[in-house]
């Protein structure tokens, strides 16, 4: 604790389902620093199949890193600091080690209803199991009968139930309700998912009549209160509390973990999001944060006091085969500039499913790796998108702040391949900042910052992101080998650097890692950086790529034979160093 | 300072296996018990045939009327034909009945709708492996204690079983051939270096083998493989690559005797119990620690799959693997005396771990 009773060393804790991490904040020259992470593989499933030793392995990592006693002999967490100084005043904790919630949707109407409450789940850690619709025809006994056979099947969590509007017509929103009450009644009582009722809201005594003698029933907002008003976020928030309740039952240690904690533990992607909103406020950006895990990955945006996120559990690097199945192995194979035969892609993408911690040895994993990180990212931005921030003073899809977070961006062979991957994934336009959220410190800050908020900014502003450099996207197409852009360079010594950049290339201009430099940008026809084809000049900063012109185009120019865009891909990839 | 979770291959420990019935049911065996693999250990009521009987559209009544009209209630046995319901009110020769659709039980009833619930013949749940009943779940199943070899797939599919360990091959580098399966192969789970002959699978199931067990399968036959009758694992991963010496090893020092295979692991892999009658209990699996120099470990990455080897030196600094990525890991003299750079995460124990 400091001199003024706030608090000063921090212990963050990370649960994830590949890694536990625990980092370490302490005051230095009265700011907030980072001392050291501590990480090892998480234990929460067999053979250790609990949660505390992997904490507790990650946290006397740190010890030795940091050269100070954090646990006692018991394993206990030594808190607060002590006068020699060790131990810590607080832990803070976040999750997201164990499965998503596996929920079963019933409602009426899929477009509407259906639709709105998949959208809710879409920001929280749960799978879609099965969907109830009117179509369904629970009336009917066929209808009846296989729902207690997809009930059984599903093995849900929690189902939530959802329909009509408030007010609206009740028949058979009730009726829905009744054909549930009568499945339930059939099954043991340990096997019949709690129900969260998002719909009418004039039936919610109703509903908790027909079913809440059955199972625990929670009630929150209509999802669909009008037919033109959606509004997902009670049952998002319901659904995440549900996560931690359902995962503290299920994950042993979890109870123990929590009482380490100073504050409530968050979801690992709700930590994210704060740190996306806190960023975003505080220094009135437009920002998106691109994450990829082994096990699930996730978009987050952040604009005008707006935060949000979409993310896919059982979406990450170990479930390549299923991306591949699903995307098609050709999408992936056209990012490889040499690409493995299908069979050969097929048998690295099932291996490394199977080893989900192992890191790609050889080149030709790695690009696959990369190649396989490119078309989940893409996916998900496809169901992100329609709920990015429109702004009519922008491009579309112009972004000032990128964060890419994820060991396949931290640990590649040249900057520019990271640079690469979310270039082609998220094919942003105008002027950005790109940066790598290295050791997971974007989540450990919005976990902090429900303790510390100054501890949470001083870790984001000066050792939470490695700066990859400015990426310079304009808008439009031109023609092969006609000028897209031209740029004066003035660097903070007085040297001044003039570059063209040709329609269809990328151009990588050096500008190391805390430099600045002031660029005059003049797009030549057809092109715009959201100045409507004029000169500007802004300042931008450098890092560890540099200044990144891509001048391909918006979208990308993808359609070609398979042998010329293997030779442009290969082309790209030499441009930006990858 | 790496901790490595997990350690696939034990030559001697004490495993705890949950085992379950399929749904809920009536556990037979006693907390201290010792079972074989085919001892049955539970039964549980099969899967349920349902019929919905619609009472109150049979009967032209509203649900509050059907109600009243019932004369079998939820929890009434009832035969086929048997009233569940009947129409009041008016001559008798105009009253409407409702009549069962099978034999069953009342499930439950909800407005106006009856569930029927027809029981099948009960299932037998057997062991599957040899061990000690330790705790029993009522209704639900069983822990048992497991001593002796245990080695956890990469990947597996198919049915848990159980058998005689029979392998087939000289070198965990040899693939299974149509060849080596004859009769010989009935009742036995057999063992290989690794596959790329769906007919050779078809064979397996066909003379009735109890399971395979191979370092890989080539991608291909995955498919095949999960539409067997019967259980296939493999150690390593797709692909042509052989067993790893350690596991080939174990297995081979089992020939002839029990095995077990179960598959109900999910995306932490298979398992292979090779039960052994110790009378001192070997040691639980090992808490995770870090692994030292003389540790014994598989390379669980690309390109070295599979290979066996021991730590020779724990490096301090970061270094460059093939792809261009620096990593920080161990030097690996592998079996053959080679000694290669590993990045921590691609190197997993071979317990026990050293004591160094």
């Amino acid at each position: 604790m400091s001199d003024s009773g706030l608090l000063s060393s921090i212990l963050a804790v990370d649960c994830g389902n590949l890694f536990t991490r625990a980092t370490l904040l302490d005051v230095v020259d009265g700011q907030f620093r980072l001392l050291g992470q501590g990480r090892v593989l998480s234990t929460h499933r067999p053979p250790a199949a609990h949660i505390m030793p992997g904490v507790v392995a990650s946290t006397a990592q740190l010890e030795a890193i940091v050269g100070r006693d954090l646990i006692d002999k018991q394993g206990m967490l030594l808190m607060p600091e002590r006068e020699s100084g060790q131990g810590v005043d607080t832990c803070v904790v976040s999750v997201s080690a164990g499965a998503p919630l596996r929920v079963f949707l019933a409602g009426l109407a899929h477009d509407v209803s259906l639709a709105s409450a998949r959208r809710a789940l879409a920001s929280c850690p749960a799978v879609l199991v099965d969907t109830l619709s009117l179509e369904d025809r629970l009336d009917q006994p066929e209808g009846m009968i296989r729902l207690l056979e997809r009930l059984d099947q599903a093995k849900a969590d929690v189902l939530v139930l959802v329909g009509g509007v408030d007010g609206g017509a009740s028949r058979r929103m009730l009726d829905t309700a009744g054909a549930l009450a009568l499945a339930y009644q059939v099954r043991p009582e340990d096997a019949r998912p709690l129900v969260v009722y998002a719909g009418d809201a004039a039936l919610q005594e109703q509903v908790r009549a027909i079913l809440g003698e059955l199972c625990q029933v929670r009630v929150v907002d209509n999802v669909r209160p009008a037919l033109d008003v959606e509004n997902t976020a009670p049952l998002s928030q319901a659904l995440q509390r549900l996560y931690m309740e359902v995962r503290a039952e299920q994950v042993p240690g979890f109870e123990t973990l929590c009482s380490w904690s100073h504050a409530e533990p968050l979801l690992a992607s709700q930590a994210m999001r704060y740190t996306l909103g806190y960023l975003s406020a505080r220094y009135g950006l437009k920002a998106v944060a691109l994450q990829v895990g082994a096990g699930q990955s996730a978009v987050y945006w952040a604009s005008g006091g707006q935060h949000d996120l979409v993310m896919r559990p059982q979406w990450g690097l170990k479930h390549g085969p299923a991306v591949a199945a699903q995307r098609g192995m050709d999408m992936l194979r056209r990012w490889i500039p040499e690409p493995p035969e299908p069979d050969e892609a097929w048998e690295m993408l099932y291996n490394l499913s199977l080893y989900p911690s192992a890191v790609p040895g050889s080149a030709r994993e790695l690009r696959l790796m990369h190649a396989l990180t490119r078309e989940l990212t893409a996916a998900l931005l496809e169901d992100a998108r329609p709920a990015f921030p429109q702004d009519k003073d922008r491009l579309p899809n112009s972004w000032d702040l990128i964060i890419l977070s994820g060991a396949v961006f931290e640990n590649t062979a040249a900057p520019g391949q990271a640079a690469l991957m979310m270039l082609d994934a998220l094919q942003p336009a105008g002027i950005s900042t790109v940066v790598v959220d290295t050791l997971s410190l974007a989540t450990a800050a919005g976990t902090i910052a429900t303790v510390e908020p100054l501890a949470a900014a001083h870790l984001l502003e000066r050792d939470a992101f490695l700066g990859l450099g400015t990426i310079i996207a304009p808008y439009g197409q031109g023609k092969k080998g006609s000028t897209a852009l031209r740029l004066r360079v003035r660097y903070e010594d007085g040297r001044s650097l003039d570059v063209e950049v040709g329609s269809g290339t990328i151009e990588v201009i050096p500008l190391g890692l805390g430099q600045k430099a002031r660029l005059e940008i003049r797009p030549a026809r057809g092109f715009d950086l959201g100045w409507k084809g004029r000169k500007a000049v802004v300042e931008v900063d450098g890092g560890t790529l540099g200044i990144v012109v891509d001048a391909r185009g918006r979208p990308l120019p993808l359609e070609a034979s398979p042998a010329e865009l293997q030779a442009r891909v290969q082309q790209w990839h030499w441009q930006i160093g990858a | 300072m790496f901790y490595p979770a997990e350690c696939r291959i034990y030559r001697r420990v004490t495993i705890r296996k949950e085992r379950l019935l399929p749904r809920q049911g009536q556990v037979l065996v006693k907390p201290g018990e010792l079972v074989s693999a085919e001892d049955l250990i539970g039964r549980c009521h099969p899967q349920p045939r349902w019929h919905l009987v619609d009472v109150a559209r049979q009967l032209g009544l509203s649900p509050e009327d059907a109600e009243k009209a019932l004369q079998k209630h939820p929890g009434d046995i009832v035969e086929k034909g048997e009233f569940l319901a009947v129409s009041k009110g008016g001559l008798a020769l105009f009253r409407r009945v409702c009549k069962a659709p099978a034999t069953g039980m009342v499930a439950a009833y909800q407005a106006g709708r009856l569930l029927i619930e027809e029981q099948g013949e009960s299932q037998d749940v057997r062991a599957l492996v040899r061990g000690r009943v330790v705790h029993v779940r009522p209704g639900m199943g069983v822990v048992m204690e497991v001593r002796g070899a245990y080695l956890r797939g990469a990947w597996g599919a198919g049915p848990s079983s159980y058998g005689v360990l029979k392998v087939l091959v000289d070198t965990p580098a040899t693939p299974l051939l149509i060849k080596d399966i004859d009769i010989g192969a009935h009742g036995a789970v057999i063992v290989a270096g690794w596959c790329a002959d769906g007919d050779v699978l078809r064979q397996a199931e066909q003379v009735q083998a109890r399971g395979i067990i191979l370092g890989s399968l080539d991608v291909s036959l995955r498919p095949l493989a999960e539409k067997l009758a019967i259980p296939v694992v493999i150690t390593e991963g797709f692909g042509g690559i052989p067993m790893n010496p350690e596991a080939f090893d174990l297995l081979r020092n089992h020939h002839g005797r029990d095995v077990t295979i179960f598959t109900d692991g999910g995306e932490l892999g298979p398992e292979v119990f090779l039960p052994d009658s110790l009378d001192e209990p070997p040691p639980p699996p090992e808490k995770p620690a870090p692994l030292k120099v003389g540790q014994k470990v598989r390379i669980i990455g690309y390109p070295r799959l599979g290979a066996v080897g021991h730590i020779v030196e724990v490096l301090s600094t970061p270094r460059r693997v093939e792809a261009g990525v620096l990593y920080e890991g161990v030097m690996v003299e592998l079996d053959h005396h080679e000694t290669v750079f590993v990045p921590w995460m691609n190197v997993e124990p071979i317990g026990p771990r050293a004591s160094s």
